[in-house]
């Protein structure tokens, strides 16, 4: 239903950046995306719903990467990658 | 027989609490056309036609000009033999002769009809048999859309002309050429039915992996937890999708959806025992409508990391890929240009390819992506 709704929004013209100039930005940039795999080192804790534990990580993940958007691709995985492995360690020091 | 207003008889119609209401839910809901129609003057198709589109692979072009349909549109792409590519009306601006059929030349492609000789932009190069002095040259054009190509598709801007955006192309996250793998696939449906399942990663437990054995590894039969948010100030969205693979490991995926019908999503095989950070194994992926009712799929592996089991997997997966031809003739079993024939059904399927009578039975299984 979210798609569909951006979706309509970008058809009704809406939305300023669902628009050829919005989805493809300046000339020299490239489209990209934030689609990744990230694999962490999260064992099963005794009385932590574990449920609980992976959305909080997956949010954690999401803050980093979104923050990293509008980064062209080598800045973004300058910025990015050192994150998710500082992620980790918090993973154990908590 | 009676027709009674269903209201009547079935007061509770829409009582989805009611055992037994297959009749009373039989009413089908009305379709959604603002954002499933998609030819020429329809809202969806408007939208659409404003952006490059990717309309067949860049290896269909060869000896014969390829009959395609885009947005309803009958068009015919091929390449010259100066190396230009042409995305034109698929008919004969002077006869509506198909151009399936025509000639690839030098300079455009010729008619079978009258030997008119089209360029790729459209503009009349020969009318052999017109007199001398024929106003038709300056005056007619073939129908024509500007043509890109790029990671071994072919795109054309079927939009104004004066809005053609510019072709700055798509993020390859540093992989180098041979990492680039084209494929494309096909779908008997409108292309949102197949679109919005790229932001639904609950499907890949069931139809990927417990309903049918693991089709791409045994990762996608975990059920995932799950998050959607907008990106680009709402031109897209990703789903964050977290998934335990034993007692040590956790596999986070994003995949992301990029208005009006592109997507990234990351590999399809995913084992999820070793740590990784911010892999950019993508299927960068359009839904491209063929008309109302078929979509096809050209789309590009992009492959970053050769080590990784998708690298081994993914040409295996392209080789089954399908042709975004369409069959031209609506009489079952005729044969088309490229020589293979309509099903005995008529209804359009993939029309070449080695791997065509069965192009999912391989055992990685069906559409990668998920």
């Amino acid at each position: 239903m979210m798609w569909r709704r951006l979706l309509r929004r970008g058809i009704r013209g809406e939305t300023p950046s669902a628009t050829p100039d919005g989805v493809y930005g300046p000339p020299e940039r490239k489209v990209g995306s934030l689609a990744h795999d990230c694999i962490f080192k999260m064992p099963l804790r005794h009385g932590v719903d574990d449920n609980e534990a992976m959305r909080d990580m997956g949010r954690r993940v999401t803050e980093i990467v979104m923050a990293a958007e509008d980064l062209p691709h080598d800045e973004q995985q300058a910025v990015v990658i050192p994150r998710p492995e500082e992620l980790q360690r918090q993973i154990f020091r908590e | 027989m009676t027709v009674h207003d269903i209201s009547e008889v079935c007061p509770r119609s829409y009582d989805i609490k009611a055992p037994y209401s297959g009749y009373c839910l039989g009413k089908l809901p009305s379709e959604d056309a603002e954002i499933t129609h998609v030819g020429p003057d329809t809202p969806c198709g408007e939208y659409m036609r404003h952006f490059w589109q990717p309309v067949c692979l860049s290896e269909e072009l060869g000896q014969y000009p390829l009959a395609i349909r885009i947005m309803g549109e009958d068009l015919v792409a091929f390449r010259d033999k100066s190396g230009r590519v042409g995305v034109l009306r698929r008919h004969c601006t002077h006869r509506g002769a198909s151009l399936e059929y025509g000639l690839i030349s030098k300079h455009g492609i010729r008619c079978c009809y009258h030997g008119w000789q089209f360029d790729v932009d459209g503009t009349i190069l020969d009318t052999p048999g017109e007199p001398s002095g024929s106003r038709i040259h300056p005056s007619l054009k073939q129908g024509a859309y500007p043509a890109h190509e790029h990671w071994g598709l072919v795109f054309a801007y079927m939009g104004p002309p004066e809005e053609k955006p510019d072709f700055s192309g798509f993020e390859d996250y540093g992989t180098p050429e041979e990492g680039i793998i084209p494929y494309s696939t096909w779908h008997p449906c409108n292309w949102l039915q197949c679109h919005d399942n790229f932001m639904d990663p609950m499907h890949a437990v069931f139809l990927h992996s417990r309903m049918t054995g693991d089709q791409l590894t045994p990762a996608w039969g975990k059920m995932p937890v799950v998050e959607w948010y907008e990106t680009g100030g709402g031109n897209g969205i990703i789903y964050v999708a977290t998934r335990r693979m034993d007692d040590q490991h956790v596999w986070n995926r994003i995949n992301h959806v990029i208005l009006p019908n592109y997507c990234e999503v990351g590999t399809a095989f995913e084992e999820g025992d070793k740590q990784k950070y911010f892999q950019r194994n993508t299927w960068n992926r359009w839904l491209v409508p063929v008309d109302d009712t078929h979509s096809a799929g050209p789309s590009a592996g992009v492959i970053s990391d050769p080590a990784s089991t998708t690298a081994r997997e993914t040409p295996r997966l392209a080789a089954a890929t399908v042709s975004t031809s369409v069959p031209t003739s609506t009489t079952a079993g005729a044969p088309t240009r490229n020589g293979s024939a309509l099903p005995a059904t008529g209804t359009p399927k993939p029309v070449s390819g080695p791997l065509l009578s069965t192009p999912w039975s391989i055992p990685a299984g069906p559409i990668p992506g998920s």
